[in-house]
């Protein structure tokens, strides 16, 4: 009898946690989000992030055939990657489009540097990053949610191109520095997210509440969101770019405009591209935070958030190894140092 | 009729059932206005909405406007969304219990919750496509002030705060006025606390049964090696009659203790037998003739322990070959001459148990109380201390009431610490005590603390004042495959298929292991038998048992905020994969516990604790041949 007995080594419990279930943890946060893209414009979204999700799973599943690889794509990580990409994309891009972007995001960005955990930039963001420099006429013709909702929402046909008035999104009147039109979409409804832009990320609250749920269950930590949100506040409340309008007010719309959002709770947070150390992602966050502001600032293009967040994803491995944590009962770096120099 | 009806406000879901009723009516105040009776209000400041708490009667008197039918369903569907993320918050509050069957409420109220939600969100969906109807009818600008409403969580989050205060008041009074809960817990967030550290499903059944005595198994079975140090040789040869007590193993050397022979009989032999730990080791097969006999031995010296020298006691506990008691089985009167020699400040007690389904601790001290103050009296006399510290986890309140009243006016404090593995670890206890930290490679008296556990105290207790050497053991048998898990008091050598014997093995036993689910072996032999540090048997199941297989690593970091000793296991595992130990010691991975917070939490089951063992090896025998090199 006895020889039948399991052996293993300790811990011989261990948590719920799955890669499935925090895939699966972030899905849900994502969902308030997506119901928002939905009702702000049209169903046409949910088929844009359907076409995203089932286009990202089909190559996952497709390489792992090809290459005779184990079946990964019970991990939800690609459902995950789908729904962001989906969320990256205005509600009028043409249907074939999501399908590209999910071919690059996971071919080339995903799989060829091995899979779940080794790729060294977020695909969702690469291939949002892929389709923004290849058909830039396509993902920067945004329509305004409410007229969606308005005249619109009923009449976008679903799978051939969209002709709509193209409206702008509060970003790019930052960026053309016109005081007067910029004051005359209210704060709450880029809130709300009553406003233009991509699908997912206009609404900042529907956005905050999924990073909420993500905190509780302990799948992000808040270093990098807080950081992040924290230096880009910071820098346009000192240094607002703009006149005409209050500190407080270019300070807001600065953060609940664009991708800041989507970037600070669910791409830079990517567990495969962010460093592991408390410090180190602090540290990550407040780059972030800077290149979006410079970008915003001095670059060419009105939305910083994508550019920072993929240049930070290339040094985290270099913010990792810089950062180890001071061992319990050791001495840390600059105690040691201080002791050198007291010698 | 009446005792039923009385039963049933007694029951605990009844203030549950009628705090959610006067929710349910509280939440209908921000859609009554006082002059319509019905619709939104302008803006929903704390002030206008006490102002129109008045107009619920309104509400239900008033003339209900004519509504568009679009409008109608919005309205009914705003409501129902309401509701449902009032459901959802009420789950999350109860998700915080202490109960078990509050917690399970508060899923299934939020699983509803969420239902309900998925369906109104649906209709929404399915309403905007005929919204412009709506606005048309309604005004834009007014079904948006109605959709706005949900966005009005701040001013009913002070209410839910209010009313899950009271809930938690409430579920207290229920146990009979009893606040220590919520006490211990208020006064375990303020004290110091450690980095890191995992919340481990406790399962502590038996925590509430009484410490039951086993009888003595006919062969018993005596390892010669039972603590870390020199392995003792044998004093007896085959043939030989023993007696309770008789000492039948010793050694010179200074880091060990002797054995003692637990049955009275006939020594049969001296032969390889399996141990715990250790896979097998030279062991004293004796066999039992039932008839209890002591040795001459037993008898006391003095009368009062108070004018024994140091040297003698510290004698004593040798002789009576006292070991930690908390699993690494350290012989402490080697610890406490060791301590002697630094300045000792703080004398720590280890109460606090952190590993899951273990409760022999707890029920030593609700049950010896006198022995364990007794025992910490001698250890203050041989230290010369004023003060003493017993740090006990906050889900133990029986334990910490029982302390507090026994440690009244005796200069030993109680210190409720938070329940968080690994709070029993040396150094993590130390840090949550009195917040120092012990250097790394260093011992905790170089920060003045001296730490025992429990029952380390009671064995001194037992050595000083009444003579008895260690014999026996306190040892929770819990988990999925028994049928009656239990604290047993065990005589050491009693073989481990006895104990299991007395509480029903089930068939579909897995995995047998000998201590905490975190930091136990698991043993592949019932031969081996009850040694001086088995705190627990616990037999799991399929059900307990994971054999997941492992994932690659997606960096999520779980790991670095999990270990306690602030390393990062997935990068020491990554150089272990490499075979390169000079990065591995770069990460300090030779400091590491072995606590297992790390593979606890690790969501693609790596077993990191199993890299974290082997990088440690490679790196101490790396220093060790440097070291001979130069």
């Amino acid at each position: 009898m006895s020889d039948l007995y399991y052996v293993s080594s300790s811990p011989h419990i261990k948590s719920d946690k799955t890669v499935s279930s925090v895939m699966r943890d972030v899905i849900i946060a994502l969902t308030p989000a997506m119901l928002g893209a939905v009702l702000f414009f049209s169903f046409r979204a949910l088929v844009i992030i359907a076409v995203s999700v089932l286009s990202c799973v089909l190559f996952e599943f497709l390489y792992d055939v090809i290459f005779k690889k184990t079946r990964t794509i019970n991990d939800l990580s690609a459902v995950v990657t789908g729904i962001l990409l989906g969320f990256n994309m205005p509600v009028t891009v043409p249907i074939y489009l999501p399908v590209i972007g999910a071919a690059f995001a996971i071919i080339v960005v995903k799989m060829l540097y091995g899979g779940l955990g080794k790729n060294i930039a977020n695909p969702a963001l690469c291939g949002r990053i892929f389709l923004f420099l290849s058909f830039s006429s396509y993902m920067t013709t945004w329509i305004d949610a409410s007229t969606a909702v308005n005249n619109t929402a009923f009449s976008l046909p679903l799978f051939s191109n969209v002709d709509v008035v193209s409206s702008a999104t509060p970003l790019s009147y930052l960026k053309n520095a016109d005081a007067s039109i910029v004051s005359s979409v209210p704060i709450s409804s880029a809130f709300i997210g009553t406003v233009g832009g991509c699908l997912g990320e206009t609404s900042a609250i529907l956005l905050i509440i999924g990073g909420l749920y993500l905190l509780y269950k302990r799948v992000i930590t808040w270093h990098i969101p807080v950081s992040y949100l924290a230096t880009v506040a910071v820098i346009t409340f000192i240094f607002p770019n703009m006149t005409g309008i209050t500190r407080l007010q270019f300070m807001s719309y600065n953060l609940l405009c664009g991708g800041l959002m989507l970037g600070a709770i669910f791409m830079a947070t990517d567990y495969a591209t962010s460093p592991v150390t408390p410090k180190g992602r602090i540290i990550y966050g407040i780059g972030c935070g800077l290149l979006t502001v410079f970008i915003r600032y001095f670059g060419g293009y009105p939305e910083g958030v994508s550019f920072a967040i993929l240049l930070m994803n290339f040094l985290t491995w270099f913010i990792d190894k810089h950062t180890i944590p001071t061992k319990f009962g050791g001495e840390s770096k600059y105690a040691k140092l201080f002791k050198k120099a007291k010698e | 009729m009446k005792t039923k009806m009385l039963e049933q406000i007694k029951s605990r879901y009844f203030y549950i059932r009628l705090l959610s009723f006067a929710v349910l009516v509280m939440s209908f105040i921000p859609f009554c206005n006082p002059i319509t009776g019905y619709g939104g209000t302008q803006n929903s400041s704390l002030v206008t909405i006490i102002k129109n708490i008045g107009s619920v009667i309104n509400y239900f008197s008033a003339e209900i406007p004519q509504f568009s039918s679009y409008s109608n369903v919005l309205f009914i569907m705003v409501i129902l969304l309401y509701v449902a993320l009032i459901g959802i918050l009420f789950g999350f509050l109860l998700l915080f219990s202490h109960d078990k069957s509050y917690r399970q409420h508060g899923k299934n109220s939020i699983l509803y919750a969420a239902a309900v939600m998925t369906v109104v969100f649906l209709v929404l969906c399915v309403l905007y496509f005929n919204i412009n109807l709506a606005m048309y009818k309604f005004g834009s600008q007014a079904v948006y002030r109605k959709l706005l409403i949900i966005f009005r969580i701040p001013v009913f989050l002070i209410i839910y705060t209010l009313i899950s205060a009271a809930i938690l008041v409430l579920s207290a009074l229920e146990k009979g006025f009893n606040f220590s809960d919520i006490k211990y817990r208020i006064k375990s967030d303020l004290s110091h606390r450690f980095k890191g550290g995992v919340h481990v499903p406790y399962n502590k059944v038996t925590q509430t049964m009484p410490i039951e005595t086993l009888a003595p198994a006919k062969v018993m079975i005596y390892p010669l090696s039972q603590h870390i140090g020199a392995a003792c040789q044998s004093l007896v040869k085959p043939g030989d009659l023993v007696k309770i007590g008789q000492k039948i193993a010793d050694t010179d050397a200074f880091v060990s203790a002797p054995i003692h022979a637990t049955v009275s009989g006939k020594v049969l032999k001296v032969d390889y037998a399996p141990h715990p730990t250790l896979n097998s080791c030279q062991a004293i097969y004796v066999e039992n003739d039932f008839e209890d006999s002591t040795h001459e031995s037993l008898k006391l010296t003095h009368t009062d322990y108070r004018e024994l020298s140091n040297e003698q006691l510290i004698s004593i506990i040798r002789q009576a070959g006292i070991t930690g008691m908390g699993g690494a089985s350290f012989p402490t009167h080697v610890k406490i001459q060791s301590a002697l020699k630094d300045n000792i400040d703080m004398l720590i007690i280890n109460a606090s148990e952190c590993e899951p389904y273990l409760s022999n601790d707890n029920r030593i001290i609700l049950e010896n109380k006198d022995e364990l103050i007794e025992g910490i009296n001698i250890l203050r006399q041989i230290f010369g201390l004023k003060n003493a510290y017993i740090g006990i986890e906050s889900n133990k309140p029986k334990a910490i009431k029982v302390l507090n009243k026994a440690t009244h006016k005796t200069g030993i404090r109680v210190v409720v610490l938070r329940a968080k593995y690994p709070q029993g670890g040396e150094k993590q206890l130390i840090k949550a005590v009195c917040n120092r930290k012990v250097p790394s490679g260093k011992l905790p008296s170089s920060v003045g603390c001296c730490i025992f556990n429990v029952d380390t105290v009671c064995a001194v207790y037992r050595a000083v004042v009444t003579g008895v050497p260690v014999m026996r053991r306190i040892v929770t048998v819990a988990g999925d495959g028994v049928e009656n898990p239990r604290n047993l008091n065990v005589r050491l050598g009693t073989p481990f298929s006895n104990v299991l014997e007395a509480c029903g093995l089930k068939e579909d036993t897995k995995e047998i292991i000998m201590g905490g689910p975190m930091m136990g072996v698991s043993q592949y032999s019932l031969e081996a038998p009850v040694i001086k540090s088995t705190s627990g048997l616990l037999c799991f199941t399929d059900k307990e048992t994971q054999n997941d297989e492992n994932a690659s690593c997606i960096r999520c970091g779980g790991c670095v905020s999990a270990c306690p000793m602030n390393l990062t296991p997935n990068y020491i595992a990554m150089y272990t994969k490499l075979r390169d130990f000079d990065s591995c010691e770069k990460l300090n991975a030779s400091d590491c516990i072995e606590c297992g917070c790390c593979s606890f939490t690790c969501p693609a089951k790596i077993p990191l604790v199993q890299y974290m063992r082997l990088a440690k090896q490679n790196v101490i025998e790396n220093r060790k041949r440097q070291v001979n090199k130069n």
